[in-house]
């Protein structure tokens, strides 16, 4: 478990089963009561059955959460972020055996973390007390003693995830990565058969197998799944192929732009991403996860009725990125890279950062104008990367809902 | 305030959100808890009704019902998960008082004392319990939801059983969702309040109210008209039960009644015991109440009214039947009579597969019976 204070509420994780909780107001005063006194209740109840709080609290961790309480009267967050990201993205390595056509990534240099560096990285990120680890790259399981990359975020209770798109996985290193503790693997597939795959993805054949072989195991997984306009009406075999599989969730993930192909061939039409959404609202039977570029799907399906925290671009609010050279940048998926060598300098200070923040009185276009703008923000690094800009509101959003209108 | 989420982050995707919001998984999670309340009965079937459309934009929903067991709780929280589910309704049935654990009868009972215009009356009674007769407590409870988001309500000024009150009035002032607990007229007051109490407590998130009770309705308040004290139970020692009812009747202690009428709600005097509950039970439909009204039938062969012995025999062949639980049994097995001037029950329980006589009398004659009983030297079962 990790408890963080953050202005006026204690954060939670537990990296067993993924809960992160935000307790503030009366609620904390009961945990607090429960801590210092033992005066239980349902709400205590509750948080025991969420693996919030142990069941049989020691002192050491007693005295860890009451001093976590006491620091969310002076703690500080930037605008609209927490104090420390809540997760950071990793990509150890940018070499990837795969040629994939839709690939955003530069993988023209071959260039791995080193450990020592990345021991580094998550002790830091430990000391901020940052809840989640998610390793990309590249293909990550190229990395030889990636088990120990994993080994070493989970000794210091933080989650780890790992995107790849299966190449390389064996029996064996699987093992090795259970045992190391890995939370979760997700495994990239844009298409229910080879020929809907290839026309997006390379390795088909390995994405398979692999997924054969966590089916089979005990670690949780998952499929990335890109929505294009030439895999979008696959979606529904790729949803029935995940559950034959047992696996936990489908992730869907905006198409972004790539050096390799021509966007607005690819990208989904209106009445694509009309059907999309009506095929996603009929799954029943398996976790349906949406990236977070995504946002608009959640507003289209549910308005307004969105807690901001749970939906919209966390990039700079929720999260951070550090490439292979041990770099920050707000995203994957944008350019701005910073120079800067301390984690928390960067997330306080940057001002690349400081303008995603600003994004609700900076954007122009049809964001702007449109009701959702607070819960979805559109995906700044498509923005960036078509009009070089990350100000630039999305063109042609097929959720557009202008508050004049409203 | 109190908020999670669930999910592991996975790289390249930014961070990556579900399709099930945490407002639908909070309401998945009310509902799981309040399913789980000690009073639930998990015996009873869960009827389920949704509205469903397949476009965010449509007007058309299509309706779709289901019945679920409690251990298929699982696809019944999926259901109401599902972002193409706008309503959703369910019913389950409370566990009678007589068949509540004794640490959550205790809780119950004792509930009573913050009941208003009660707080006084609560400690006089001895071994309560609510009508035995067919209009007794009509204990179903349902959660209905709707995922239409409700305006801001401004000055909501809040009334009957109120239970975070911070919250209730915050929550009001957005835009904000309604869980709705609804009970028939004859419900309990100390079950709603356990209910709400329970739910306030473990989601302090959550504001309550609702459920008048007014002029402090002890015995008969206008929402909650059915009182868990109407009734006094006198469990009789004896095992020999056409003897003592002899001994009852014979004495002039007990006036056997029966209901007549197309409805049943005249009650004249007759000669021997009528099975008052059983009283339309031609019309009971099987799959209602799950094959039972065919083993009544079977029993009863069309016969309801009884000289001691055959109501004792008929009493044998009741208990034997295994679907009929501890409630139905007593149910079925109870006949109106008149003590004094007063409408009682003469009835029997079961205990570990014995059969128990037992008169339910109203609170006020409780003494006054026990004490003619005694002065017949017929014993009462500690």
């Amino acid at each position: 478990m990790i408890y963080r204070a953050e202005p006026g509420t204690l954060m939670m994780f537990n990296a067993d089963n993924g809960i992160t909780a935000v307790v503030s107001g009366n609620e904390l005063y009961s945990l607090k009561k429960y801590l210092e006194a033992g005066v239980e209740n349902e709400f205590i109840y509750r948080l025991i059955d969420l693996k919030l709080i142990p069941e049989e609290i020691s002192e050491c961790e007693r005295q860890e959460i009451l001093k976590e309480i006491e620091n969310t009267e002076s703690i500080s967050a930037p605008l609209r972020s927490f104090a420390v990201p809540e997760s950071i993205h990793i990509d150890i390595t940018t070499f990837c055996p795969l040629n994939c056509p839709q690939c955003y990534k530069d993988t023209s240099k071959n260039i791995e973390m080193p450990f020592g560096k990345f021991s580094d990285i998550i002790d830091r990120a430990k000391a901020l007390k940052v809840f989640q680890i998610a390793l990309g790259g590249g293909e990550p399981l190229t990395v030889g003693n990636l088990p120990a990359f994993v080994k070493k975020v989970v000794s210091c209770k933080m989650s780890c995830t790992i995107t790849t798109s299966g190449c390389g996985l064996t029996e064996e290193l699987l093992d090795e990565l259970r045992e190391s503790g890995i939370n979760h693997i997700q495994v990239s597939l844009n298409g229910s058969t080879k020929e809907i795959n290839s026309y997006s993805r390379d390795g088909f054949d390995e994405a398979v197998s692999s997924l054969n072989i966590l089916s089979g195991s005990s670690v949780q997984f998952g499929i990335n799944w890109v929505a294009r306009r030439d895999n979008v009406k696959d979606f529904e075999n790729i949803v029935n192929y995940a559950k034959e599989l047992k696996a936990d969730n489908i992730n869907i993930l905006r198409y972004k732009p790539s050096v390799r192909e021509d966007y607005g061939k690819n990208l989904l039409t209106k009445e694509d991403f009309n059907l999309l959404v009506a095929a996603i609202r009929k799954v029943r039977g398996i976790k349906i996860k949406i990236d977070s570029a995504f946002s608009n799907i959640l507003c289209h399906i549910y308005g307004n009725r969105i807690n901001p925290i749970n939906c919209g671009c966390g990039a700079g609010r929720r999260f951070m990125m550090i490439d292979p050279l041990g770099r920050f940048k707000p995203c994957s998926h944008m350019s701005l890279v910073s120079e800067e060598q301390d984690m928390l300098q960067y997330w306080l200070n940057s001002p690349d950062i400081a303008k995603l923040r600003q994004i609700e009185e900076c954007i122009y276009g049809d964001c702007k104008h449109c009701s959702y703008l607070k819960v979805c923000r559109g995906c700044r690094a498509i923005c960036e990367r078509l009009q070089n800009d990350i100000n630039a509101g999305e063109i042609n959003c097929p959720v557009l809902n202008r508050k004049e209108m409203v | 305030m109190f908020t999670y989420w669930r999910g592991y982050e996975i790289d390249g995707s930014s961070t990556a959100y579900n399709i099930v919001v945490p407002q639908r998984e909070l309401i998945s999670e009310v509902l799981r808890y309040f399913i789980s309340l000690k009073i639930i009965d998990r015996k009873s079937d869960i009827f389920l009704s949704y509205t469903e459309r397949e476009k965010s934009a449509s007007k058309e929903f299509e309706c779709k019902k289901g019945k679920y067991k409690h251990d298929e709780m699982e696809k019944t929280c999926e259901i109401l998960e599902s972002p193409a589910v706008d309503s959703f309704f369910i019913n389950v049935d409370c566990i009678h008082p007589d068949k509540l654990y004794h640490q959550v009868r205790n809780e119950l009972y004792s509930i009573s004392k913050t009941r208003p215009g009660a707080e006084d009356r609560v400690y006089n009674y001895i071994n309560p319990t609510v009508s035995p007769f067919r209009f007794g407590p009509d204990l179903r409870v349902t959660f209905e939801f709707s995922f239409e988001e409700e305006q801001a309500v401004e000055n909501h000024e809040p009334e009957g059983l109120v239970f975070n009150r911070e919250a209730l009035v915050n929550n009001l002032r957005g835009r904000h969702f309604t869980i709705t607990l609804g009970c028939g007229p004859c419900f309990i007051y100390e079950y709603a309040a356990y209910i709400n109490s329970k739910l306030a407590e473990r989601f302090p998130e959550i504001g309550i109210d609702g459920g008048l009770d007014c002029e402090g309705g002890f015995i008969d308040g206008c929402t909650y008209s059915c009182s868990l004290y109407e009734y006094e139970r006198i469990t009789l020692a004896s095992e020999n039960i056409a003897e003592t009812i002899k001994i009852l009747m014979g004495e002039g202690l007990i006036f056997p009644q029966k209901n007549v009428g197309r409805y049943g709600h005249e009650i004249l005097p007759c000669e021997n015991l009528f099975l008052f509950n059983l009283y339309n039970v031609d019309r009971w439909l099987d799959e209602i109440i799950g094959g039972k009204s065919k083993a009544l039938k079977g029993i009863l062969e069309g016969k309801k009214e009884y000289t001691p012995e055959e109501y004792e025999c008929i009493v044998r062949k009741l208990s034997e039947v295994e679907m009929f639980d501890s409630v139905d049994f007593m149910h079925y097995c109870t006949c109106c009579v008149k003590i004094g001037d007063n409408n009682c029950a003469l009835t029997c329980i079961m205990e570990n597969g014995r059969v128990w006589m037992e008169l339910r009398v109203v609170s006020e004659i409780r003494d006054d019976v026990v004490n003619k009983l005694r002065l017949h030297n017929i014993s009462i079962k500690e």
